[in-house]
């Protein structure tokens, strides 16, 4: 017993060492990625930003500068993807959504639509939104219980609860990890060619700009069945698509 | 001698079954248009009639008709025998215009017989092109000669049909391939044709629906199959053969001997009585084509690749822009020709005006996107304050006038302020006028934004989240049970079954209870079961048990006051109390 008090003790220091080492080079990547972009190294700033990215936990901030120097780097179509993500992470981060509009201005492809979810999503913080929603909803079941006998109180509880309930059905379907988790994003800076059926010698339907966002229906081998901008549907060659929200 | 019995009956029965046949007269012409000179041929088919009667000549004006042929034709389908006269006219156009040949009439034995009256339309100048359900483009036609040989009927043939014969290189030129097959063989055909070559592309082959055609007086079923061909580089181009596979049931020879049977009865066998399978290929003969270079004389700068026939339409939208807003000029380019080749307009006056790469999206009208309408968008953004957009203009070949011809499009009224949406709004800076932005033209800016989750699974979905919600459903779910619960022990069920126990606990110890502490409890057990009024309890119950009750009572109330208090029941008294209380308490927790 008295050796192993010693040995724990050892073993949570290394463990705090190795963790403070790691955390200090992860800190080191951006801060050098960060000096790199506004040294105009864009290149070098990308490789930086992105090797956080795949080792640290996802940053809207990140993202963003990570998409600022791809436009930098005269790389519309990274830079639009990186603001994407950049605003999927924090859809109130406005200053991502200008540059969006800038980016796919470069790209020469129409603004995105701006619908209630999206301006709802630009106002309301969604994370918020949901706890809120959820300890409303508790508080009303709870108070149910309570009072079960009371007429009036019972009338609160159950506004309580549709209240609650309403602000995380809410915030679940406004979520853009939610609607963007079956999307698509042309990278190809050949842009995309639409298929009318999963082969090589089909009919093209069409050609998708780089920059288009497509929302992926099925996928077969390395052909992605989905729908265009436009409401249309084909198919396309997964290899100049890349999925919005990153896949791990 | 059996054997020619059962011939003869089955030739009687054949011809009766024929004779049954319902006499009719049609008229078909082998094309619907041809142009001024080009004859056609009108065959008026009489079926179920060895002889008939019809007009020398026909009277329309712009139209010389004449007879000039006769034939009969007999036919055996699946032991069915059809008879059929078959007339055929020459029809000479004289004129353009629309011709309506009118109802013809047959005299066939007694009665007198109608053909339904045939449309044709006459155009000045080379034929008309591919006179298909789905008709391609009006440009001339130019048809191989692959035709049955006259008077000799053909089971099957492929013919392709250019629409025109020179053709500038990128010129789309649609084509049709037809299979002709006599309507009286069946058979299965292959779902398409093979084709392709060197120097030229095509477009996918689209299937034409099936339709009949009359072809040197014989009726075929024609598999057509469109497509455009495009001419890849100048000179003699051949069209190689296309062949289409095909399993068809042809006329066969009879067993040996058959025929001869017939023969002795001085017939000759139906045509049709027997078939076989066979499997063919079905060729087109290989057409020839002249490519010629796009002309350079007159070649606009802004030429793009264009072939055909266009014609271009704009708007622009919206019409006030504030500043760094986009304005988009909408470009719709309708005709017939290469859309797949050609390029954007171009963008005139464009001062002031910062522009991208047009977006563009083709909606064919036909199955071989040689008609239908290209769109165009434009973004801009003024640079400077402007009332005007840029103009528009698109240049393409006319391949009929072989000159090249010019649409443009003035500018369109706009007001649109110059410069970016706010300061704070302009994340990447000024971009350059470039269509790909310079970089290091940007005003540099450091933004380290602060916020945003750090996950790309929603907080909903996260471990910790839905094991929180977990823990306060289990709370939740325990208070609900606790209040439940309690609310059960409080119910009148409840209560009544709690008192029930005491009350047997009461009797189990006035049972052991043998001295003058007896009444005192039998009082407590009655006070229990009749709350402030013992009495109560003497109703509905036996008379006898009434009595003792009563006299319970009164002996509870002399013990309180009287010496007889410490008094010993009897055993007697013991008995009778005990039975009726216990069956009182027993009723009680009933």
């Amino acid at each position: 017993m008295r050796n192993k008090i010693p040995s724990t003790l050892r073993s949570g220091i290394v463990a705090l060492i190795l963790l403070s080492g790691a955390f200090s080079g992860w800190g080191d990547d951006l801060s050098d990625a960060r000096s790199r972009a506004a040294n105009g190294e864009h290149a070098e700033a990308i490789r930086l930003f992105e090797k956080h990215l795949q080792t640290e936990r996802p940053s809207a901030s990140v993202y963003f500068e990570l998409g600022e120097s791809a436009m930098k780097s005269a790389n519309p179509a990274s830079a639009a993807l990186n603001f994407r993500r950049a605003l999927i992470l924090d859809p109130r981060f406005e200053t991502a959504r200008k540059a969006l509009s800038e980016a796919n201005l470069a790209l020469g492809i129409p603004p995105d639509p701006s619908d209630w979810k999206v301006n709802l999503v630009s106002k309301v913080p969604l994370n918020a939104l949901l706890i809120t929603g959820v300890v409303v909803s508790w508080i009303g079941l709870f108070l149910t219980l309570a009072g079960s006998r009371v007429r009036a109180r019972l009338i609160f509880a159950a506004s309580l609860i549709f209240s609650g309930v309403s602000m995380v059905a809410l915030a679940w379907f406004c979520d853009p990890r939610i609607e963007f988790s079956h999307q698509s994003y042309v990278l190809s800076s050949s842009g995309c060619v639409v298929f009318n059926a999963p082969v090589d010698n089909s009919e093209k339907l069409t050609k998708l700009a780089p920059g288009s966002v497509v929302t992926v229906i099925s996928e077969r081998g390395r052909w992605i069945y989905g729908q265009l901008p436009g409401g249309a549907r084909g198919w396309f060659l997964s290899e100049g698509l890349e999925s919005l929200i990153p896949r791990t | 001698m059996k054997m020619r019995v059962v011939i003869l009956w089955v030739g009687l029965l054949l011809a009766a079954l024929a004779g049954l046949q319902a006499q009719e007269a049609t008229a078909g012409l082998s094309s619907p248009s041809t142009s001024v000179g080009q004859p056609v041929e009108l065959v008026v088919t009489v079926r179920d009639s060895r002889n008939a009667e019809v007009p020398q000549t026909i009277d329309v004006a712009g139209l010389r008709i004449e007879l000039f042929g006769r034939a009969t034709r007999f036919e055996m389908n699946n032991f069915k025998v059809t008879s059929s006269l078959t007339y055929t006219y020459s029809v000479v156009p004289l004129n353009a215009g629309e011709f309506t040949i009118p109802p013809i009439e047959v005299k066939v034995d007694k009665k007198t017989l109608k053909t339904a009256p045939a449309r044709l339309s006459v155009m000045a100048g080379a034929p008309p092109a591919l006179p298909a359900p789905q008709p391609l483009p009006n440009a001339p036609s130019t048809r191989s000669d692959v035709q049955p040989p006259a008077g000799q009927v053909t089971p099957y043939f492929g013919d392709l049909l250019l629409s025109k014969k020179k053709a500038y290189v990128g010129e789309v030129v649609p084509a049709e391939l037809r299979y002709y097959f006599n309507s009286r063989i069946s058979g299965e055909v292959g779902d398409r044709p093979n084709f392709g070559g060197e120097g030229f592309t095509a477009q996918k082959l689209s299937h034409v629906p099936k339709r009949e055609q009359i072809v040197n007086g014989e009726n075929y079923v024609v598999f057509g199959f469109q497509t455009g061909i495009t001419p890849v580089k100048s000179g003699a181009l051949e069209i190689p053969t296309s062949s289409l596979e095909a399993r068809l049931q042809v006329p066969g020879s009879p067993p040996p001997g058959f025929a001869d049977i017939f023969q002795q009865f001085g017939g000759a066998l139906p045509p049709g009585m027997f078939t076989s399978s066979r499997d063919v290929s079905i060729d087109t003969k290989p057409v020839t084509m002249e490519v010629v270079p796009l002309p350079k004389e007159g070649k606009p700068e802004n030429f793009s690749g264009a072939i055909g026939k266009f014609k271009m339409e704009a708007s622009a939208n919206p019409k006030k822009a504030a500043p760094g807003d986009p304005i988009t000029i909408k470009v719709l380019v309708t005709g017939q020709g290469n859309f797949d080749a050609m390029g954007a307009p171009e963008l005139t006056d464009d001062e002031g005006w910062r522009s991208y790469p047009p977006t563009d999206k083709f909606e064919p009208a036909d199955a071989i996107h040689f008609t239908g309408t290209k769109t165009f968008e434009f973004v801009l953004i003024a640079k400077q304050d402007r009332i005007k957009t840029p103009g528009l203009k698109f240049s393409y070949l006319d391949p009929a006038t072989g000159k090249y011809e010019t649409l443009t499009q003035a500018p369109f009224d706009v007001e649109a302020k110059a410069g970016e949406a706010k300061p704070e709004a302009s994340p990447v800076g000024n971009v350059t006028p470039s269509p790909t932005p310079k970089p290091e033209s940007k005003a540099s800016r450091s933004v380290v934004h602060v916020g945003g989750d750090s996950s790309w699974t929603p907080l909903f979905k996260q471990p910790f989240f839905l094991l929180l919600n977990l823990a306060v459903a289990t709370v939740w779910g325990l208070a609900l049970v606790y209040v439940l619960v309690k609310k059960l022990l409080r119910s009148a069920w409840m209560c009544r079954r709690s008192e029930a126990g005491r009350l047997k606990r009461l009797i189990a110890d006035l049972e052991a209870c043998e001295d003058g502490r007896f009444y005192d409890q039998a009082a407590d057990c009655l006070a229990s079961l009749g709350g402030a009024d013992p009495e109560s309890l003497g109703e509905g119950i036996p008379n006898a048990d009434a009595e003792v009750l009563r006299s319970l009572s009164e002996r509870i109330a002399e013990s309180k006051y009287s010496p007889i208090a410490l008094a010993k029941p009897t055993a007697d008294e013991r008995g009778r109390v005990m039975q009726v209380l216990t069956s009182l308490v027993s009723q009680y927790a009933k």
